[in-house]
């Protein structure tokens, strides 16, 4: 769909907010809670924190629960039934709305979409993605550890939002990208006043402080190579970085249930753990932390640019910001590229 | 920044016990990724002990890496600890995890670490809201067992005793059992699995944890209301009697999970019951690793 | 909307006991085999259980039932270890990419399997002894620990009676019985003995990493094969098979859906990561 423009005041736009929640939108935004800010249903505009950079977690529980049910099981007698998952998925979040999200998070949703889709398509995953609405805000200020301008997008890319709000002004511009997204503001659309592209404020000049190209190409030329054991002795292995990421999309497989009963689902699964490569035999192709830090690196910035041409990072800075003992993505990735 | 004495005294240290080769590997804090942010820093070699600092900031606490098989190849190993890091280092030598001949201990006197949330947003102040509540009831700003200490330059902290730690203990305490059971539901709700609470650990030393254990299946493998709530009880339990309270845990849980709640109310009830605490006397046989004829046994019908 | 996750029920048609701790399944769908290519692999449970991932040991010209051999070692295999004739397995597949018999045709050809490596290895065997014609001589070297540890020891002799096919069976020194009259040797030694060369050949091994690692280098170093002409297989843990959960990850290579079936000159460009 070509890109339509509109303008919206600040009190219009918390109108909008109220309007669909009225209608019976799930509204999830981030908003103050747990002695934190984490996405959450909101009831109205105000509970939204949208002064907050990024919430502690990004939204993908919204694209890939911690938790799915594949498939249910029961025996009965000799027989085994089993009931497909999907059908509990078909419609998700059909009525969800991810509100006052940032450009990073809203990228991460097309870039997972490709690994869900390149031959095998991934239903559950694509149920959920193509119905999800995302009204995302374009970022004024940036911290230290964001670094999305590297990572191919920047602090105002509309890539993956369906409406992309630029504030100036006391008023905001509404980027509007997808039929979803106009869509979504339709019924509202007195709020709305439909604008030229020529009014929205231009992008600014973003800086880049490294090329992300450099990272891969030193990942290219070093798989062994003594900055990766030296430099992630600090990391203690646990799945912080993994689990706030809004890309990593790794899982498991599991059965639950007794021998009436049960279902098979699908949980987050982490490459900082030591057991996710460990072969019955014993062998584990990843031994030290250096070496599954290193994974974490090559899939980001070599792997998944390998085969399906985009970053699995949106330089959203999570992983450094949550990361008990600070080891910082952004740093690292540019400490590859110098020494490439 | 310029370097504190604190700090030159911290680097003279390390350097002779690199030069002198008492130790092959010194663990320490070295400024992190913003002002307000120290990290661990691993240092071999005699000239790089100018990394070293030490603040209020420097929240870690690095006995965890204790555990870590790719540290323990180093062999020697000198680490900077603080009172309530240093009370780690002596229960893994209670429960043969390392030895003391092993370990040279820099303790630090310290008069407590800023939250790392508030630090993040520019708190720089040692005041008595802006630490941990394990600074507000530390009874160790000197660690108990050192062989090097070096004192803080900091003032001491002012307690009013206004700020209650640990205050949600007692009204845990007089909740009913479906009160508690939903307090506790809400939080394990959040939980992600991350294991974050388990790595950060200093004492959660297993090879292989029994959430990586199938045979049988312990601990439900979702991270919904069975998995998680298993997850968190039993990581709680397997600390009680050994938590020495650094609070690691919560400090490295990304969805805030109050796990210090649980680890002080163990800690706690484990003094009442046994007049045991965790960590302070590397020569203390565990609390749950011995049994005495006085020991609390009214559960016995 | 198709479940990609969801499994067909596949019935037991017949279970041989191979060793004490390995067994052969032999099963059916809708009362035959289903359409795979050797080398390629499936999830397969006792559903409840876990799955797990095993490449398929029949030859797919064996119309009546597909298999695989396992070894019961953990939760999910020991859920259908404990599995009888007639009950039903939860089966996904099949995935992966295959052992290209294209390549194959009018060569001599290798085999070289390795404990319950052989499994993968049976089923392009069998494959190649059902087109007996199509190849030149055929080779088959497979070697256990113990003779106690030989799988498909009822059906060696099966494989001999194909013309200008020689089957050799070894044991790990030490893993002889009295009465065992095969070979004794580790199977990169016996390979080593054997009057290979690589000049129209190809070779398929496939067992457990340091025995690869020997017998690639015997094959190539000292009998002259082109790494092209030496195909493996990696054994990557897995759990989706679809190129989605991102376990068997090497360099760039989705093992589950680029592999498990390498050349030796395509493992060359991949990392050390498995």
């Amino acid at each position: 769909m070509e890109e339509k423009y509109f303008e919206i005041s600040a009190e219009n736009l918390k109108k909008f907010v109220d309007s669909i929640i009225a209608d019976n939108f799930e509204v999830i935004a981030p908003t103050d809670k747990d002695g934190g800010t984490f996405y959450g249903k909101i009831s109205r505009f105000e509970e939204a924190n949208l002064d907050i950079l990024l919430p502690k977690m990004s939204y993908k529980e919204y694209l890939l629960p911690k938790t799915e049910t594949l498939l249910e099981y029961s025996f009965s007698g000799v027989d085994t039934e089993i009931k497909d998952g999907l059908e509990a998925v078909a419609g998700a979040n059909e009525k969800r709305v991810i509100f006052g999200g940032r450009p990073c998070d809203a990228g991460a949703g097309p870039i997972m979409e490709k690994v869900f889709n390149w031959d095998y398509k991934d239903e559950f995953f694509n149920e959920r993605f193509k119905n999800l609405t995302i009204v995302s805000i374009a970022c004024e200020k940036p911290d230290n550890y964001c670094f999305c301008t590297e990572m191919q997008l920047s602090p105002e890319s509309s890539y993956g939002s369906d409406i992309l709000l630029k504030k100036a002004e006391g008023k905001y511009f509404a980027v509007v990208t997808s039929e979803k997204g106009l869509n979504l503001i339709e019924p509202y659309i007195n709020l709305f006043k439909e604008t030229a592209k020529a009014q929205v404020p231009a992008d600014k000049d973003w800086k880049k402080l490294f090329e992300i190209e450099r990272t891969k190409s030193f990942l290219d030329k070093n798989f062994e190579h003594n900055y990766f054991q030296d430099r992630f002795l600090s990391c203690i292995g646990c799945g912080v970085c993994t689990y706030t990421c809004p890309t990593c999309h790794c899982f498991d497989i599991q059965d639950e249930g007794n021998l009436k009963e049960g279902r098979r689902i699908r949980n987050w699964d982490s490459c900082q753990f030591g057991v996710f490569t460990l072969h019955t035999s014993g062998h584990n192709p990843r031994v030290t932390q250096g070496d599954r830090y290193r994974q974490r690196l090559m899939h980001k910035f070599k792997i998944y640019s390998e085969k399906f041409d985009k970053y699995l990072c949106v330089g959203c800075g999570r992983c450094s910001r949550n990361c008990p003992e600070d080891i910082d993505i952004k740093e690292v990735a540019k400490d590859l590229a110098d020494m490439a | 920044m310029a370097n504190t004495k604190t700090d030159e005294k911290l680097q003279k240290i390390a350097k002779d016990l690199l030069e002198s080769g008492e130790v092959s590997l010194v663990i320490g804090y070295a400024k992190g990724s913003n002002l307000q942010r120290m990290r661990p820093v691993f240092i071999t070699k005699a000239e790089d002990a100018g990394k070293l600092s030490f603040n209020p900031h420097a929240v870690q606490d690095l006995a965890v890496f204790l555990k870590k098989p790719e540290v323990k190849k180093f062999g020697k190993i000198g680490i900077v600890v603080k009172g309530c890091d240093e009370k780690a280092v002596n229960a893994l030598i209670q429960e043969y995890q390392i030895s003391r001949d092993n370990i040279k201990i820099i303790g630090m006197e310290c008069n407590g670490v800023i939250r790392q949330s508030l630090a993040d947003k520019g708190e720089t102040n040692l005041s008595e809201s802006a630490v941990y509540d394990k600074c507000l009831i530390c009874e160790e700003h000197i660690p108990v067992l050192y062989d090097f200490l070096i004192e803080s330059e900091e003032p001491k902290l002012v307690l009013s005793g206004n700020v209650k730690p640990y205050s949600g203990i007692e009204k845990l305490e007089s909740m009913s059992a479906e009160e508690k059971n939903a307090f506790w539901a809400k939080e394990f709700d959040k939980c992600i699995k991350c294991y974050a609470c388990r790595q950060a650990c200093p004492l959660c030393y297993c090879s292989r944890c029994i959430v990586e254990k199938n045979m049988p299946q312990w601990i439900d493998t979702n991270s919904e209301e069975t998995g998680n709530a298993q997850w968190n009880l039993i990581r709680a339990y397997h600390l009680s009697g050994r938590c020495i309270g650094c609070g690691e845990c919560e400090r490295a849980c990304p969805v805030n999970i109050p796990l210090m709640l649980i680890n002080e109310k163990m800690a706690k009830d484990v003094y009442n019951m046994f007049g045991y605490k965790s960590g302070l006397d590397i020569n203390a046989k565990p609390v749950f690793g011995v049994f005495s004829e006085s020991d609390f046994n009214d559960f016995i019908k | 909307m198709e479940n990609i996750y969801l499994p067909k029920l596949a019935e037991i048609k017949e279970i041989i006991q191979e060793t004490a701790d390995t067994k052969t399944i032999r099963l059916t769908i809708d009362g035959g085999s289903i359409d795979f290519l050797p080398g390629q692999f499936g999830e397969f449970s006792f559903i409840g259980e876990g799955e797990s991932t095993f490449g398929f040991s029949s030859s797919p010209l064996r119309k009546e039932y597909f298999e695989f051999s396992f070894r019961s070692s953990g939760r999910a295999t020991t859920g259908i270890n404990s599995l009888n004739q007639g009950d039903k397995i939860a089966f996904r597949g099949p995935y992966g990419n295959y052992f290209d018999t294209s390549k194959m045709k009018g060569k001599d050809l290798v085999f070289v399997g390795g404990g319950i490596g052989m499994a993968p290895v049976k089923s392009i065997m069998e494959y190649c002894l059902d087109e007996r014609d199509d190849y030149g001589k055929i080779t088959i070297l497979y070697g256990a620990r113990s003779v106690g540890d030989l799988l498909y020891k009822g059906i060696f002799d099966e494989w001999k009676k194909y013309k200008n096919t020689e089957v050799i069976i070894t044991v790990d020194p030490g893993g002889e019985t009295p009465d065992w009259t095969g070979k004794v040797g580790f199977v990169p030694t016996v390979l080593e003995q054997l009057p290979l060369k690589g000049e129209n050949s190809v070779a398929i091994v496939c067992g457990p990493p340091i025995m690869i690692k020997f017998a690639l280098k015997s094959l190539e170093e000292k009998m002259g094969f082109d790494k092209s002409n030496i195909i493996t297989t990696l054994e990557n843990r897995m759990k989706c098979g679809l190129g989605k959960c991102g376990r068997c990850n090497v360099g760039s290579v989705y093992v589950c859906k680029d592999g498990p079936v390498f050349t030796a000159k395509e493992l060359e460009s991949l990392p050390n990561d498995f």
